[in-house]
């Protein structure tokens, strides 16, 4: 379903606006920067197919967000990302600032629903009632979540405090950037 | 980062960036992933067992162990067979001319061409399974009208037995009580049944009823057990094709499977299975159907992942199945469901994301997940025409009613030759199609005011819906399934929809 093209605009704003951070999401939910990519611009494919649908729907970046974690759940995907053969287009690099990698640090230690919802909530800006819609659980789910989240990662921070610096820290930005 | 209260702190202030794509750069993706996915059905299906291939190869080599067979003239795999059709594997033979290994869905038959099977004096191994770590299901030497049963892990248990019709037999086992072969003594040579499902007593009528007519093994189709159907024999396939069939409470609805192991070979897998849980492959280790894959040969196919390397893509196992009409003469409807049901059942990747990895656990949790399927009694389709958001259960449920439905009704009708005039005609974009098809099945059922299960006539896809389930591929229809997955999540997120 191609979208109107008087929507274009309004549409590669939304997608300028918005692309840096699905990426980042997705890193943070754990996935290699050129699989980011990949992921983010196949949710994007879909928001062009359904921009005339999508647009008028209150939260377009809900249902992007949405859209992008099927995708990286999809295990028919994963096993079509081995077959890839390099379909990225556009961006190839994905740049992190310091914050960005030391918060990869420290979600190392979460598990995956725990990132899911620490992501979501402080990453991505949903509410917790957002981030329940999103995640398809409860509010009270999604708050012991983050909170045991933030917890593993204080603990995470004081062993590391405590020993050698955690390694990506001491990495370049620019190591940890794309392809 | 002093503390863990800087996680929230560093999140909120993170920035990752990377050069957004223009949107005809993604409309050029999009076209570029269309195409593939519409102009390369066979070949998407080929990538993938490609990687079966390449990951067995790498990891479970298809020898045929020429010292383990003990014979000089085992060639090596040379064909490779194509997707649809199960090439005879030489297995080779030492003085009776070669020996055939005969896979077929669901049985393997060792006989010998040149004569139709072994000479009185000859002696001949046949290989009913790849060398290596799968090692051989069994192997069977006819030695010079002294038949033995070999095992991998040595030889077979095995004793001597009448037959219903009077033949002495010998029943061999393998450590795997239920990894049975036969071997009778018939006019000029021996014939042998290997087969991993039935007990002595069913194996016994069906090698009883087994004779070699014109260089071919034919069989009395009323001596297999229930459930089991055979194909015909030809000229150039001269042994029987067996449809390993589902018996007990999952229906009659027959799959063939067979796994590609290495080039030029194909082995037969033998799967036992009840609803959404497929237990067992040809190593005996447990697998789930992971999608559904129709073909354009008369038959859809599903990809299984082995459960046991559940993350290791490459562990595909692709096997069929075959419109009721054809091969399970009786079979109704509710026994199509009933399959589909557990197909459906194990196509949610939630669920499957979710799965324990253990097996008891995995059962247990699909059991749990199937006893939570059955439509809610209150569910009211009509509320998706009027806006008002559907709840999770009603919405989940609509889900997987259309998910289904598609693959539900060429199941049941089979109508090829229609198909086939759709998809000569139909111009398939899976949105869009799926979209407008999805609306009308809307429409339809909202119309109804169902608070139950639709019947099935209601859930008859257009055609064109219908063509793109013959030629799409895996990754169409897991497409289109998400496209409407995500339009569906939108609808109950945002509570209605604005346009």
């Amino acid at each position: 379903m191609a979208p109107s093209h008087e929507h274009q605009p309004e549409l590669q704003a939304f997608i300028d606006r918005h692309y840096g951070r699905l990426v980042g999401l997705l890193r943070f939910q754990g996935a290699e920067p050129a699989d980011a990519e990949d992921l983010a611009q196949e949710a994007m494919m879909r928001l062009v197919a359904g921009w005339d649908r999508v647009g008028l729907l209150d939260q377009p970046w809900a249902w992007l967000v949405k859209v992008a974690l099927n995708l990286s759940r999809s295990r028919w995907r994963r096993l079509q990302t081995t077959l890839r053969l390099g379909h990225l287009v556009g961006g190839d690099t994905v740049h992190h600032d310091q914050a960005a990698i030391d918060a990869l640090t420290l979600l190392d230690g979460l598990t995956e629903r725990q990132r899911t919802a620490v992501v979501l909530r402080h990453y991505a800006g949903f509410s917790v009632r957002e981030t329940a819609e999103v995640m398809g659980v409860a509010e009270g789910t999604v708050k012991s979540l983050c909170s045991a989240g933030l917890q593993t990662a204080q603990r995470h921070a004081r062993a590391d405090g405590d020993g050698p610096a955690p390694a990506a820290t001491l990495m370049a930005p620019e190591r940890l950037e794309g392809r | 980062m002093t503390n863990g209260t800087d996680l929230a702190e560093l999140l909120a202030s993170a920035r990752v960036d990377g050069r957004p794509p223009s949107v005809a750069e993604l409309r050029q993706r999009g076209r570029r992933a269309r195409r593939r996915r519409l102009g390369a059905v066979a070949a998407a299906g080929l990538a993938v067992l490609a990687v079966g291939v390449m990951v067995a190869a790498t990891r479970r080599p298809p020898t045929y162990d020429v010292a383990t067979v003990d014979s000089t003239t085992v060639p090596p795999p040379t064909a490779s067979p194509s997707a649809t059709e199960a090439q005879p594997v030489l297995a080779g033979g030492e003085e009776g001319g070669p020996a055939v290994l005969l896979p077929s869905e669901g049985w393997q038959l060792a006989v010998l061409e040149g004569g139709g099977y072994t000479a009185p004096d000859a002696t001949v191994r046949a290989v009913t399974g790849p060398a290596g770590p799968l090692g051989p299901m069994a192997w069977i030497r006819f030695n010079a009208g002294v038949e033995t049963i070999e095992y991998p892990d040595g030889p077979a248990t095995h004793h001597d037995t009448t037959s219903p019709a009077g033949h002495t037999v010998r029943v061999g086992w393998s450590a795997a009580p239920e990894d049975l072969a036969a071997i009778r003594v018939v006019e000029g040579g021996s014939l042998a049944i290997t087969s991993f499902d039935l007990d002595e007593t069913e194996l016994l009528s069906l090698i009883d009823s087994a004779a070699v007519v014109d260089g071919r093994v034919e069989i009395d189709t009323a001596a297999l057990p229930a459930g089991f159907t055979a194909g015909p024999t030809t000229p150039d396939r001269p042994y029987l094709t067996f449809s390993y069939a589902l018996r007990g409470a999952a229906g009659a609805v027959n799959v063939s499977i067979s796994r590609w192991v290495g080039a030029g070979s194909d082995v037969s897998a033998f799967i036992r299975y009840r609803p959404g849980i497929v237990e067992r492959t040809i190593d005996g280790r447990p697998a789930l159907i992971a999608s559904a894959d129709p073909t354009t040969d008369n038959q859809a196919s599903a990809l299984l992942v082995d459960s046991a390397s559940w993350d290791e893509p490459g562990w595909a196992y692709s096997f069929t199945i075959l419109p009721p009409t054809d091969t399970a003469p009786g079979a109704t409807a509710a026994e199509v469901e009933t399959l589909l049901s557990s197909l459906r059942a194990v196509e949610h990747d939630e669920l499957l994301a979710e799965l324990p990895a253990d097996l008891e656990d995995r059962q247990a949790a699909i059991d749990r997940w199937l006893a939570d399927a059955p439509v809610p009694a209150t569910a009211d389709l009509g509320v998706l025409r009027e806006g008002p958001p559907l709840n999770r259960s009603e919405a989940e449920w609509f889900y997987q009613v259309l998910k289904c439905s598609v693959v539900l009704d060429w199941a049941i009708t089979g109508n090829d030759e229609r198909l086939d005039q759709v998809a000569a005609s139909a111009t398939w974009t899976v949105g869009a199609d799926m979209n407008r098809y999805w609306e009308d099945l809307v429409a339809k059922l909202a119309d109804q005011k169902l608070s139950g299960p639709p019947r099935v006539e209601d859930l008859v896809p257009r055609p064109g819906v219908l063509a793109s389930a013959r030629t799409a591929t895996t990754d169409d229809a897991r497409w289109a399934t998400t496209l409407v997955d995500d339009c569906r999540w939108a609808m109950s997120l945002t509570g209605q929809r604005r346009s």
